[in-house]
């Protein structure tokens, strides 16, 4: 039936945006966003984690601590949703219709890439901010003149180019996700109006013929 | 708001919501006080508590500390400590009457309003039971998903200052003393979380005049170091400082440190003094000495007389003498005066910043 093959093919193709969504929303959380070199300053900054020190001595940032811990569900939320996308896809692989259940697991995967890209696009803007600051002040006045630390710079590492590039295409990517899914959700309530003898399971794969 | 209306208007009656805590506990942001027009200045009275408004749309509710000859009047938020600068008379329009505290009027609101998210979320309930499992999963869901997000922020450490106390860590250098000696600028630095290295370059300056410097570093212990610097030629630079009039010399240097570089600059007054004349009877012999690092031309003026024997002393004038003489920097020079016996020697020499001439003396008899 030509609607339960198109409905199974957009469930796919949502799954699969969503799973790429949240291996790159992984990769932009763990992996350094910038590298601060040069003058007083020595970091790697990544949304969860970071390793600073100033003048030889390791410091802690507790701007870049908060946002760790507010990332946190942001991280689970990717993990589950690309847990949900994976065992989706693989019931979907061998079925000709989708299932309920993968219908609900994309829609629920793009509606949470969706809400997730504010708080990406929000730590971002934090890790450029803190290695900002991490760059400057480095000339200051003291009693005896000014002195000059040295020029540091901050490099924005391969994270952080994902990231700009990931958040931009993300927020029309999760959008165009949601589309797709509710488009697949149609398309299957479709294949099951013209089959009404195959009853869908709630599930999270496909229904089996 | 309504306070700008009521004064606009001249209505007797206004009402004021309190915003800050300046008056707390008497007054609690959110608290509405019902104030009256003062009608006579005569009215205000220590412990009242007045409005005051220094704009249209900005009012302060203080409360009356002093009275100063009925002109002005000092107010004090409660809870300041310290009072408000004097306020005319005319700007306190405004005096409370009656305080309704926030809890009058917030807790029936905030009932309200629960009441209502509560027949909400019971209709919200009914909804749901209406709902396909896979629709409950996909709200509850994405409902939980963004409590999380909510409520993180809450969890989340409060941090102080975004990269805490980098301020803490940063090298000082401090200069502990500086002075000038015979040309040479001697500077104490003291260094706390650094080490002073060498020194990269060095610049002296007084007024319009600038000359590289030769300098040198020296460690003495416990963080202190000393610098000295002199400019390159001295002489040259002294001179044209003395010319110009500076009276203050700075020493610009580049100082490596362990890490990083400080850019110090060491101020010293520069105390140009008269040349000094000695006068040696003995030998008959003049010593001018030049106690500044610059050089000097002097003109020497030497009026000479003989003595002459007989039935008391006469004086027998002999030619004046005019000398020139240049000075070294911190030097001196010896003239010979011989040939008469008194000598009267009048030095006069340029000041500084080319502002006239001055004249020292000396002078005596010679010793044969």
């Amino acid at each position: 039936m030509r609607g339960c093959g198109t409905a199974r093919n957009l469930l796919i193709a949502s799954h699969t945006l969503t799973v790429t969504w949240s291996i790159l929303a992984l990769y932009a959380m763990i992996s350094p966003v910038y590298r601060v070199r040069g003058g007083p300053a020595e970091a790697t900054i990544a949304f969860l984690a970071y390793s600073a020190t100033y003048l030889g001595h390791r410091i802690n940032i507790p701007v870049l601590d908060a946002l760790a811990v507010q990332l946190v569900p942001v991280l689970a939320a990717s993990l589950t949703i690309a847990m949900f996308s994976v065992y989706s896809l693989l019931g979907l692989a061998g079925a000709r219709e989708p299932s309920t259940g993968a219908e609900a697991a994309a829609l629920l995967a793009s509606l949470v890439a969706l809400a997730s890209t504010g708080p990406l696009t929000g730590a971002d803007r934090v890790a450029a901010a803190v290695a900002h600051l991490l760059t400057t002040g480095t000339r200051y006045q003291v009693n005896a003149g000014y002195i000059d630390l040295g020029r540091a710079v901050a490099v924005p590492g391969p994270a952080h180019y994902l990231a700009a590039g990931l958040h931009g295409a993300l927020a029309w990517g999760a959008a165009a996700l949601t589309l797709l899914a509710i488009a697949g959700s149609l398309a299957a309530e479709e294949c099951r109006a013209q089959s009404p003898t195959e009853e869908p399971e709630l599930g999270l794969g496909a229904a089996e013929e | 708001m309504a306070l700008s209306l009521a004064r606009l208007l001249g209505a007797p009656v206004a009402v004021v919501v309190v915003a800050g805590y300046s008056m707390y506990p008497t007054l609690k942001p959110g608290d509405i006080v019902v104030v009256e027009k003062i009608a006579s200045p005569a009215e205000i009275k220590p412990g009242m508590i007045v409005v005051w408004c220094t704009g249209p749309h900005s009012c302060v509710i203080h409360r009356v500390v002093k009275v100063v000859d009925e002109r002005a009047v000092v107010t004090k938020g409660d809870a300041n400590p310290a009072p408000d600068p004097p306020v005319p008379m005319s700007d306190v329009e405004y005096r409370a009457v009656y305080v309704v505290p926030r809890i009058a009027y917030l807790a029936p609101l905030a009932a309200a309003v629960a009441y209502d998210i509560a027949r909400a979320a019971r209709r919200l309930a009914e909804r749901a039971a209406e709902l396909e499992a896979y629709q409950r999963l996909v709200v509850l869901g994405f409902l939980a998903y963004l409590v999380a997000l909510m409520l993180t922020p809450l969890v989340a450490p409060k941090p102080a200052t975004p990269l805490g106390n980098l301020e803490a860590l940063r090298p000082r250098v401090s200069l502990v003393n500086a002075s000038l000696s015979k040309g040479v600028v001697t500077a104490y630095l003291h260094a706390a979380k650094t080490k002073l290295l060498d020194v990269e370059g060095c610049v002296a300056r007084a007024a319009h005049v600038s000359a590289r410097c030769a300098a040198s570093l020296e460690p003495m212990g416990k963080g202190l170091y000393r610098l000295r610097a002199a400019p390159v030629p001295a002489a040259e630079f002294y001179k044209e400082a003395y010319l110009s009039g500076a009276t203050r010399l700075e020493v610009d240097a580049v100082i490596r440190l362990s890490l990083g570089k400080l850019y110090a600059r060491v101020p010293v007054l520069l105390h140009w003094e008269p040349p000094r004349a000695r006068f040696y009877p003995v030998n008959c012999s003049l010593v001018v000495v030049n106690p500044n690092p610059s050089p000097l031309r002097v003109n020497i003026t030497v009026i000479r007389a003989n003595l002459s024997a007989g039935p008391g002393y006469s004086v027998k004038p002999l030619p004046t003498l005019r000398l020139q003489a240049s000075l070294p920097p911190l030097g001196k020079t010896v003239e010979q005066l011989r040939g008469a016996q008194l000598v009267s020697i009048y030095i006069s020499y340029p000041l500084p910043g080319g502002k006239g001439k001055g004249r020292i003396h000396a002078g005596g008899r010679c010793v044969r």
